[in-house]
């Protein structure tokens, strides 16, 4: 669970690195919890179709969808707090630190902007389906707010870690880290530190 | 002035270096608030989009890799090539190339391949004293082989946005898959024996069936995904989650690259990844449902016919576009912002999507091993610390290699369309 050293120096900040250490700590086991749930979900459909059809499920492809799509907007912070998103970085990497920071920060600006309309505008689609009392079409008439509330729920914490990611880039930019050209964390192997064997 | 204005703000956007999803987002949002219409709409839009049993296919057969590729099974699969090829000479390079088509027949990611195989193959043909471009072209080369194999993500993502049946575009990416790794095999084969390289020592008949056996549970995995779909058993989104189960019984019980405990930081890993495609795609497909109601493409495909070109100029026109854009976006954008616009033109010029898609995927692996920003290189650069210069140099004659094979595809529709036709009829 990574840190930023920015936070370790200044003992002020320890409660938010404690925080933030915890944050993500929920978000990953509450997503790794969502991806069990739905492949053996799947699996017990398969299996009792072909070994027990009498008490077999029928709802495990719709119920996937409504768990994975959490899970998605769960992760998404994650997503943010290593760098992960795909973007198209060439002309960023032309550009000198100083004015890469700018550049990011301006990213984060409009960032900010689209998540927070993701939480506003996702908390509305959300209250439409409580007030309308609106259901699924299948056997299982699942409550679609539920499954609604995922996308202000990823807006709401994407919107988080691009505050963060603004603060860390105006207060505490430093050039040899923060500067694009460094492979991002998910593309580096973690089976590097541990060879397959 | 709109378009203007929307244009400098899509390339302005990406070019600020712009997570993919986000440009499109807020493109989506500005045509929403020109075009007088609710953003609440757009909200409702992007929510309903990710609501998809195909999609689910993608996180799950994702979390299948990651076991995979954290499960040891590499490493077996490795074992059992070098068994049957090593007294070859040249061999790792052979071992190289099969060993990649066959993990690419499991994962469906082609970084995924080449990072895997990179990290176990690598150092041992740096030891036998290959020399590291070579070893670092063929690696990166045969990773790319994994985009057209089944289960292919990108194969998948295309059929979602074309309206095209995935078993279908699985079968039809079999026999273009093989050809590739074939030439490259040929290829490998010849340039060993003129430079020499070393051989393994032959293994004994018993300890070869050793290595194989060890290795057969990693092929249950596309058994089970390729005899769960055509046997008509299961969805495509079941075999994925079958697919998942599968490799996660044999990471951990049979090659314990990793235990219990880790299961959820893996699983969570691989949402991960899939996160970031799909999270492009709630906001790729919000944009495509608008842009097909501008009348954009409509224009396009009066536009495309009335050029009169023959489906052959198209598809030469459509390759260099592609490898044009492949140069500087990865698989997943290229696809979702191209094919919405691109996909009604294909049948008015007699050109069949599955088809298609084929040569589209053979494209984006070409921009997987091509300078400037091909993420394969990347990759291979960082694992090894050579300097970038010197995996271009080794994956050059790769490179040539593909753009043959690209140019069979295109213009030999049979290669791909024979299989998914024997299968489903016409």
């Amino acid at each position: 669970m990574s840190v930023p050293p920015e936070f370790q120096a200044r003992p002020g900040l320890r409660v938010l690195a404690r925080i933030s250490t915890v944050w993500d700590w929920a978000e990953r086991t509450l997503v790794g919890l969502l991806g069990a749930a739905a492949m053996i979900i799947a699996a017990v459909q398969v299996f009792g179709r072909y070994i027990a059809p009498g008490e077999a499920i029928t709802w495990a492809e719709e119920v996937i969808v409504y768990i994975a799509v959490w899970a998605v907007m769960i992760i998404a912070s994650q997503l943010v707090r290593t760098d992960a998103m795909v973007r198209p970085d060439l002309v960023l990497r032309l550009l000198k630190p100083g004015v890469q920071r700018w550049v990011e920060m301006f990213n984060c600006l409009v960032a900010m902007a689209f998540t927070f309309g993701m939480l506003w505008y996702g908390w509305k689609v959300v209250g439409t389906a409580i007030l309308l009392d609106q259901t699924s079409s299948s056997d299982l008439q699942f409550p679609l707010w539920i499954y609604y509330s995922a996308l202000p729920a990823g807006g709401a914490l994407m919107l988080g870690r691009y505050i963060i990611r603004l603060i860390r880039y105006a207060v505490f930019f430093d050039p040899e880290t923060m500067t694009v050209g460094h492979l991002p964390a998910h593309e580096v192997p973690a089976d590097l530190a541990q060879p397959i064997e | 002035m709109w378009i203007l204005l929307f244009l400098l703000l899509f390339f302005g956007l990406l070019a600020a270096g712009m997570p993919i999803f986000l440009v499109l987002g807020m493109c989506a949002s500005v045509l929403y608030f020109v075009s007088g219409q609710p953003i609440i709409g757009l909200a409702q839009n992007m929510i309903d989009q990710l609501n998809s049993t195909t999609l689910m296919a993608l996180p799950l057969f994702v979390m299948a890799a990651a076991f995979m590729r954290r499960g040891g099974v590499a490493k077996a699969l490795v074992d059992l090539c070098i068994a049957w090829l090593g007294p070859i000479k040249g061999s790792l390079g052979l071992v190289a190339v099969v060993s990649c088509a066959l993990f690419a027949a499991i994962s469906g990611s082609s970084v995924a391949t080449a990072l895997a195989m990179g990290t176990i193959l690598l150092p041992a043909m740096l030891e036998r004293g290959y020399p590291r471009s070579f070893a670092l072209g063929v690696l990166g080369a045969s990773g790319t082989i994994g985009v057209v194999i089944p289960p292919s993500l990108a194969l998948i993502l295309y059929g979602i946005v074309t309206e095209q049946s995935v078993p279908r575009l699985f079968l039809a990416g079999i026999l273009p898959g093989l050809l590739q790794a074939a030439a490259f095999f040929v290829w490998v084969l010849y340039y060993a024996r003129r430079k020499n390289f070393p051989a393994e020592p032959a293994m004994p008949m018993r300890e070869r069936l050793r290595v194989t056996l060890w290795a057969m549970p990693a092929m249950a995995v596309p058994a089970v995904v390729l005899g769960g779909i055509y046997g008509g058993f299961m969805t495509v989104t079941e075999s994925a989650a079958m697919a998942a189960v599968t490799s996660l019984f044999v990471s951990l019980v049979v090659y314990r690259g990793f235990r219990w405990p880790r299961v959820l930081d893996v699983i969570a890993e691989a949402i991960g990844s899939a996160a970031v495609i799909m999270l492009i795609i709630a906001t790729a497909l919000v944009f495509g449902h608008w842009m097909t109601g501008s009348g954009a493409p409509a224009r396009l495909v009066q536009f495309a016919v009335a050029q009169d070109l023959g489906t052959w100029q198209f598809l030469l026109v459509m390759n260099i576009l592609l490898l044009i854009i492949g140069c500087f976006l990865e698989v997943v954008g290229t696809l979702l912002l191209v094919m919405p616009i691109l996909a009604p033109v294909l049948v008015p010029l007699g050109i069949n999507p599955v088809h298609f898609g084929i040569i589209f995927t053979h494209n984006m692996e070409v921009g997987l091993v091509h300078p400037p920003v091909g993420l394969n290189l990347y990759v291979l650069s960082t694992i090894s610390d050579a300097p970038i210069g010197e995996v271009i140099r080794g994956i050059l004659p790769f490179l040539i290699i593909l753009l043959m094979v690209l140019g069979l595809i295109t213009y030999w529709p049979a290669l791909t369309m024979w299989l998914p036709d024997l299968v489903f009829g016409k």
